[in-house]
């Protein structure tokens, strides 16, 4: 297996971290493979501890988030405004007691949470978090996703048989008709980014979308109609994909309970828990690397781009919400040099965006697919389990096809 | 024609609810209390635990009479003129808050309070003990309701509801809520 | 030919059996301890066996053995999310047998505070609707909307669910000072607050496709299960008591019978129910600005004797609930406790309806079905 290497040239010499993971893994390799084994080793962990806090984090944002959407606080007691309850929310789950019920197919019961957690973690492996920052650069990198990612619906369904609850049956079935059916439409809306690139690489990708100009190289940006159709089949079908709400149907509470994860508990409910954030991860960052440029930074100073009216638009925004903001709570209006400090807090938010590293960007655009999520979740009924195979068969696929056809005219002539 | 236009439709209905809970995100305030730092303000009429003022009670059991829960307990001790009550005790754990026995209550002796917390360990503790109430032979006559045996009450004009200061063994020692 | 014989065969091999499922007592979606005996085929519905009695109080027993008055804040506990109409019926129930006049300002107060208890109620509904739809905020919307309801009522009579504000012969106490500006300051921006709801929820496209020609109601069948309130009228049977036989002062308000259009799809579907709710919160806020306009000043209580004993006879009193018909048959022997009472719960009488209705639906529909038509156990089981 490849260690980590720089087998695509890396753009941003400036990102410390880059240079770090460029540079460290040859020498280290040139000293010998098991050093470098180790190496990837502790990289390999380092992913997923910082998967890990990222779930804990993302709890705690989809609760303030939910709060403040339906004008609640959420977690307010443990740390400031909440947030300590990132760390005492796994420390509970942990104590807990973990059941497992006496009618449940014991082995697959206890083991269905691990796979799932392996599953969707095997994931992150060919995730470029960066020029260099890649576990392994697969050739087959976004067929590796959509594979590995399907091994969760294994486990789902081993969790919702063994548990040998009629609940968590009907959710093993609607879990298998729902993940195998937005396979396609995903699998689709991929193979138009591969079909414009021509590679599987996922570093790749990210690269066929590196410019000067910023935003305008993305996918979703280069061809508009086609690819953002396409970014919209894949979000959707992604949803659907990792059982988000809408698209919960695998766990409706309403209808079957708790559905698959019915009788589990603890720690094991935990995983379920975990998997079900890491997948929203990879679907975002999946997202990400075909759509939205990757790590690819935006070029928010060069005058006159997309980058640069989309930024300052948005920061413009920023501060009139800021400004409406405090005005409203702390101070009262007519505070002008309020705006002197804002204005000058968000040239050094740009300034700072210059020098940001390619991984924070990734993290960054995935984040900000994952709040999109989140906002779905807390905006929309679910549809119906035969409402949902319409959506996939008769909507999303012959959509996701038309799409493939165009790009691939698009392609014969293009080039 | 409906394909579309149902695709359409979705499309653009998520995004208005969309609208509105961004909104919501950024521009309503939050209207949770954070409880045990923050309280309501209760209004006056508030139905809390209730509360008997054992200084104006006369021991009429109109209170106990309307409860519809038989939650107040009246006992008495001796007889006669010396007759008053011994016990009075509100088990506020079978009480159902109704107001029934304030409204009975002539003397506005019985009242609610704002007091809502009422969790305790003991379920004793829910039983709330009032003090004594003033002997029988100060009490106005006709306030004076038969469940036993009627004092004679020769001469008991009806003074109002001030209770009479009592001389002797009414000391109001209750423990209140 | 030999392909079809094949296909039987396998599919006698795969041996398909239908599932009879617990849906409650413990159950998110049942609103409360309601036990649904599911036979399902798949996720298809087979048959419904609605199994109540966990709520069971013994209230008709319990009135038996109270003194009329003392009986008003059990009714509370009937459907807790509208105490106020539940208490209001029983007064009026009594009013009847005894014949008791009631102050013209307390007509103004019990129309008033039974129409805000109406627009809470629906408020819980239609947001518990999108709960088992699977939304989760507009809930906390129309739960807040109603705490403002609530915040009135505690004002006023001192509990925030169990009124017992009510009384035979007016209510228990005037209202309080600056109630009546309170109430036009919750009334006027009510109604921005439905049109939110609206975008959010009620004009949502999964949400119309969750629920429209779902669950149809047909008039008649309606009216054979005995099915009323806005359940009975989303089927375009514009049956309402404040309007059909007005009670109390009922006659003298201008409001409309919202009656089910079936503008998403058939009339007397899911979505037709729960729009019918919605509407009907706009009705009631129009009744009770007519009420604020013209609230008289006065007495709000007749003096009733110290042991209330109405005379010998019986009486059969229904009054308009949020659920619908809630009525309570009083028999009265002459004694200050009624010898027989029976109450009619709207909810159980519309909780029959689902056997019939929720043949061939999916599970999921199962669940809206239920959730449109607003059951409280507490009503159902007594
Ligand atoms: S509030 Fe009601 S239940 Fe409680 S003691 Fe008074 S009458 Fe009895
Ligand atoms: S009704 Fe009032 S005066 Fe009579 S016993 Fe009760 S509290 Fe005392």
């Amino acid at each position: 297996m490849q260690p980590v290497t720089a087998s695509v040239g890396a753009p941003d010499l400036k990102d410390r971290l880059d240079v770090l993971l460029t540079y460290l893994p040859s020498f280290l390799s040139s000293h010998g493979e098991i050093v470098s084994a180790v190496f990837l080793l502790i990289v390999a962990l380092a992913v997923l501890l910082g998967v890990s806090v990222y779930v804990c984090l993302a709890v705690w944002l989809e609760r303030k988030i939910s709060a403040d959407m339906q004008d609640r606080l959420g977690p307010m007691r443990v740390g400031w405004h909440g947030v300590v309850q990132m760390l005492v929310d796994p420390v509970k789950l942990a104590l807990k007691e973990d059941l497992c019920p006496g009618a449940a197919d014991r082995p697959f019961f206890m083991l269905a949470p691990f796979v799932v957690l392996a599953a969707s973690f095997a994931t992150f492996a060919v995730m470029p978090f960066s020029a260099a920052f890649i576990l392994a650069d697969l050739d087959i990198g976004v067929l590796y996703v959509a594979s590995v990612g399907a091994g969760v619906l294994v486990g789902l369904v081993m969790a919702g048989w063994a548990s040998n609850n009629k609940w968590a049956l009907f959710s093993a079935i609607r879990t298998i008709a729902m993940l195998v059916s937005y396979e396609i439409p995903v699998g689709l809306s991929i193979v138009t980014v591969v079909m414009m690139v021509g590679s599987l690489s996922t570093q790749k990708i990210v690269l066929a979308q590196l410019s000067d100009a910023g935003m305008a190289g993305w996918h979703l940006f280069r061809f508009p109609p086609v690819f953002m159709v396409s970014f919209l089949v894949f979000f959707i079908a992604g949803l659907a994909e990792v059982n988000r709400t809408p698209f919960d149907l695998a766990e409706a509470d309403s209808e079957l309970v708790a559905g698959f994860h019915t009788e589990y508990s603890g720690m094991r409910w935990s995983f379920f828990f975990l998997a079900e954030y890491a997948d929203m991860l990879i679907v975002s960052m999946l997202g990400t690397v075909l759509y939205l440029g990757g790590w690819a930074p935006l070029t928010v100073t060069r005058p006159l781009t997309i980058d640069f009216w989309v930024f300052w638009g948005m920061a413009a925004l920023l501060a009139w919400y800021l400004h409406w903001l405090w005005t409203r709570i702390y101070l009262p209006r007519g505070e002008y040099g309020l705006i002197v400090v804002q204005t000058a807090i968000l040239i050094a938010i740009a300034l700072a965006l210059l020098v940001v590293p390619s991984l924070a960007w990734f993290l960054i655009k995935s984040l900000a697919l994952i709040f999109v999520m989140m906002w779905l979740r807390w905006t929309l009924p679910r549809p119906r389990i035969d409402q949902l195979m319409y959506l996939c068969w008769k909507v999303l696929i012959p959509v996701a096809f038309v799409n493939l056809f165009v790009v691939g005219v698009m392609r014969l002539y293009w080039r | 024609m409906q394909y579309v236009e149902d695709i359409f439709r979705t499309l653009l209905t998520c995004a208005q609810g969309m609208r509105i809970t961004m909104r919501h995100l950024l521009f309503t305030d939050n209207i949770t209390v954070q409880y045990p730092d923050h309280k309501r303000v209760l209004p006056e009429r508030f139905r809390g635990v209730l509360h008997a003022d054992s200084t104006k009670c006369t021991g009429c059991t109109l209170c106990a009479r309307a409860c519809p829960v038989n939650c107040i307990i009246i006992e008495f001790e001796g007889k006669g003129k010396d007759r008053r009550v011994a016990r009075f005790e509100i088990d506020i754990s079978t009480c159902m808050w109704c107001g029934l026995c304030v409204e009975a209550c002539r003397e506005s002796a019985i009242e609610t309070t704002l007091e809502y917390e009422i969790s305790c360990y003991v379920q004793d503790d829910m039983r709330l003990k009032f003090g004594l109430g003033p002997k029988k032979e100060q009490l106005p006559a006709e306030r004076a309701e038969p469940p036993a045996p009627q004092a004679p009450s020769s001469g008991q004009t009806g003074g109002p509801s001030t209770p009479p200061e009592s001389p002797g063994g009414s000391a109001p020692g209750g423990q209140q809520p | 030919m030999s392909g079809i014989v094949d296909q039987v065969q396998r599919q006698k091999a795969l041996k398909t059996d239908r599932m009879t499922i617990n849906m409650g007592p413990q159950h998110p979606s049942t609103h409360g301890v309601l036990r649904l005996l599911v036979t399902t085929d798949g996720e298809i519905v087979d048959h419904v066996e609605p199994v109540i009695g966990y709520l069971h109080r013994c209230k008709e027993k319990i009135a038996e053995n109270l003194p009329y008055y003392q009986f008003m804040p059990y009714t509370d506990r009937l459907d807790y999310l509208a105490g106020m109409n539940n208490n209001w019926a029983w007064a009026m129930a009594v009013e009847k047998l005894a014949g008791v006049k009631v102050p013209e300002r307390a007509e103004y107060i019990r129309v008033m505070f039974g129409e805000l208890n109406r627009i809470a109620s629906h408020l819980v509904a239609v947001g518990t609707f999108g709960l088992d739809l699977g939304t989760f905020t507009p809930v906390l919307y129309c739960f807040h909307e109603r705490e403002k309801i609530l915040d009135l009522f505690e004002a006023t009579c001192g509990a925030r669910l169990t009124y017992n504000y009510y009384r035979i012969g007016g209510v228990a106490k005037d209202l309080p000072d600056g109630l009546v500006t309170k109430i036009r300051e919750f009334l006027d921006p009510f109604e921005k607050r439905i049109d939110e709801l609206n975008t959010l929820l009620s004009e949502n496209h999964i949400f119309v496709r969750r629920t429209a020609n779902v669950g149809v109601f047909p008039p008649a069948l309606a009216l054979d299960y005995g099915v009323t309130g806005p359940s009975l009228r989303a089927s375009g049977v514009p049956h309402d008591l404040r309007r059909a036989a007005p009670y109390s002062i009922y006659d003298r308000f201008k409001f409309e019978v919202v009656v089910g259009r079936g503008e998403k799809g058939t009339v007397g579907d899911t979505w037709d129910r729960y729009d019918c709710r919605v509407r009907e919160m706009s009705e009631s806020v129009k009744i009770v600005r007519q009420c604020l306009d013209g609230l008289p000043d006065g007495e709000v209580r007749t003096k009733l004797p110290a042991v209330f004993k109405p005379p010998k006879g019986h009486v059969l009193f229904k009054a308009e609930n949020p659920k619908g018909e809630l009525g309570y048959y009083v028999v009265s022997d002459g004694s200050p406790k009624p010898s027989r009472v029976h109450i009619r719960g709207p909810s159980f009488c519309n909780l029959s309806i689902i056997p019939a209705v929720c043949r061939g639906v999916m599970l999921a529909d199962l669940v809206a079905i239920l959730g449109s038509i607003d059951i409280v156990l507490g009503e159902v089981d007594r």
